[in-house]
């Protein structure tokens, strides 16, 4: 068995590797990023004094560690500094109410578009009951800034 | 580290009865059966909204009610003329909605009608947050 045969059965067994399990690593990588928005969040309310919304993130990231951890891979670790953070979470570090709503509004677009690559039912599951929350924080702030809150 | 918090947390849509597990159960109905229940649903709503005189939430009940025909049509189906219950209590109705569309959600074959599925389940649980005004759980109100 020469080096080329043997690179080209490599080669063979990577073009056969089931959809599935290419689509199993997309979830996970999916489900991580989504993680890593909820890490932020919390993290980003926490230092803008609203306990609550932070508190309800954090546990939008445990739901989605558990799902991850049932697809075999760990959570990413938290962030430790506002360097660490997305650029959404960043400004609402800083507090203000605009800057909460706007961090509202990019988790939903987030997952929105991570439900298009969810496949498996109780991950696809979690992250909208996730998204149904983060819609209802959006609600309560536009009303706190004295906006319609459906609007 | 995953507590054991995490997981229960994970595993509340299932506990709360919203599906999960659905590789062991019967095939999924077509479609267009599930998204026209959910029409139905809406309808539902829109009336009871109506009822409640919360006109903004029973506009956009209909509005959800006029997508979801659209996305029935689209994926070959036609309307039934079954109504769904209107709800006597506007915000328990909201909840159950919320816990239909989680559970429609897996049974859905493609991206755009999940989509669809999860920006009606998301506007639909800010009903719920506007009418009961209060943050609710962390899952949308659906943990209790």
């Amino acid at each position: 068995v020469t080096r080329r045969q043997l690179a080209l059965a490599a080669a063979g067994a990577a073009l056969a590797r089931p959809a599935a399990a290419l689509a199993a690593t997309d979830e996970r990588a999916i489900v991580t990023g989504l993680i890593e928005r909820e890490q932020a969040a919390a993290f980003a309310y926490a230092r803008a004094a609203r306990a609550p919304l932070a508190a309800q993130e954090d546990e939008h990231a445990r739901a989605l560690a558990s799902a991850l951890a049932a697809m075999g891979l760990d959570a990413p670790a938290k962030p430790q500094e506002a360097a660490e953070l997305d650029p959404a979470a960043r400004r609402a570090l800083r507090g203000g109410i605009e800057a909460a709503i706007a961090l509202e509004d990019s988790l939903l677009a987030a997952y929105e578009k991570a439900i298009r690559g969810l496949e498996q039912p109780q991950v696809l599951q979690t992250a909208a009951t996730v998204m149904a929350s983060h819609a209802q924080h959006l609600a309560l702030l536009r009303r706190e800034a004295g906006r319609d809150p459906l609007a | 580290v995953v507590t054991r918090r995490a997981a229960l947390a994970a595993g509340l849509v299932a506990l709360a009865g919203c599906g999960g597990g659905a590789e062991d159960e019967a095939p999924a109905p077509p479609d267009h059966v599930t998204l026209d229940d959910l029409r139905a649903r809406e309808q539902a709503l829109a009336l009871a909204a109506e009822a409640a005189r919360e006109q903004k939430i029973a506009v956009r009940h209909a509005e959800h009610a006029t997508r979801l025909e659209a996305a029935v049509r689209r994926a070959g189906g036609t309307l039934s003329a079954a109504a769904a219950r209107q709800p006597a209590d506007l915000a328990e109705g909201e909840r159950e909605a919320m816990r239909a569309y989680v559970e429609a959600l897996p049974l859905l074959s493609s991206p755009e009608p999940r989509v669809l599925a999860a920006d009606l389940l998301a506007e639909n649980a800010q009903h719920l947050a506007v009418l009961i005004d209060q943050l609710p759980d962390a899952f949308g109100g659906m943990a209790a």
